[in-house]
């Protein structure tokens, strides 16, 4: 995983890295959510950061290529937290057809604002494509529009065999 | 007709489709692994219900506490529907809780209701509700 920091001296608070499943995801919600409770944490901004977390959980379990589902190939995630924001990252091996429609999208919403975000995901919600699993259009803006800055950071990395790793970054 | 009844779980909602009691309900959190195998089921059941009902007021209250965005989909669907249901004989109430501060839940009842172009009840709920 890319190891330049988000944040500045981070309390890493969730770090996985292996089969991601609905059951994973159910456990960190309720891991994350009470240490943020005991924390005196207000729930509106829990909600927050748990939407922004279920969200690219389920990116990686509905798209995330597994053909090494174990090992240092294996979906990742690590939460991290300093004072009032919070990073989560995400690493996916993605093929090359995904790496581009990737780029694409996500650039398109990083040069958004938040009146466009905001339009976009009406548009998109009301357009009738995304209905069941392929939603990660409507979900990238969903992450964009919760985030602290608008924006969803990520980068490709080659892999050598025509599948990159896909890591997302974003601060709630 | 018989009433839709789902029980909670820690990524489903509380949904309750009571037509004897002229009253709706969806409450808690809404991230399923599956969401057509949920929603389909809330759908059929109102396509069914719709087509027979002789109902004159009906009251839906979405009070979630978090919905992913694949369950916004279904929603959207879901409130379709019911407005379907709402005509100069038939009167609709749909209320929309969020938390005071929780600005994307306020959004969210606030894109709906254009998109669907009918007015909702936003209704503020406290924190100790939780």
């Amino acid at each position: 995983m890319d190891s330049s920091p988000l944040i500045a001296v981070p309390d890493v608070l969730i770090h996985y890295q292996g089969i991601m499943t609905n059951e994973v995801l159910k456990a960190m919600v309720r891991q994350l959510e009470a240490s943020f409770l005991a924390k005196g944490v207000r729930m509106p901004r829990v909600k927050k950061i748990n939407a922004v977390l279920i969200e690219c959980l389920q990116n990686l379990i509905h798209h995330a290529e597994s053909l090494t589902p174990i090992g240092t190939d294996a979906p990742e995630i690590e939460v991290a937290q300093e004072d009032k924001i919070c990073a989560i990252r995400t690493r996916n091996l993605v093929s090359e057809k995904r790496r581009g429609l990737l780029q694409v999208k996500l650039d398109s919403i990083n040069q958004m604002d938040s009146a466009e975000l905001r339009s976009a995901y009406k548009a998109a919600m009301e357009s009738g494509e995304v209905m069941g699993r392929n939603t990660a259009g409507l979900g990238f803006l969903d992450v964009a529009r919760k985030s602290a800055d608008q924006q969803i950071h990520f980068n490709f990395e080659p892999t050598g065999t025509g599948l990159y790793f896909f890591d997302l970054r974003v601060r709630v | 007709m018989e009433p839709l009844l789902h029980e909670p779980t820690g990524d489903t909602p509380k949904i309750k489709l009571d037509p004897h009691q002229g009253h709706f309900e969806f409450v808690g959190n809404s991230y399923p692994e599956n969401t057509s195998k949920l929603y389909g089921g809330v759908i059929d059941w109102l396509d069914n219900w719709l087509r027979t009902t002789q109902m004159k007021e009906l009251t839906v209250d979405f009070n979630f506490d978090y919905f992913n965005t694949s369950s916004a989909k279904y929603i959207l669907e879901i409130l379709r529907r019911l407005r379907d249901f709402h005509n100069e004989e038939r009167k609709l109430t749909i209320r929309w809780h969020y938390y005071e501060d929780d600005t994307d839940m306020l959004e969210s009842g606030e894109d709906y209701m254009e998109t669907i172009d009918m007015d909702f009840e936003l209704v503020v709920k406290e924190e100790d509700d939780f």
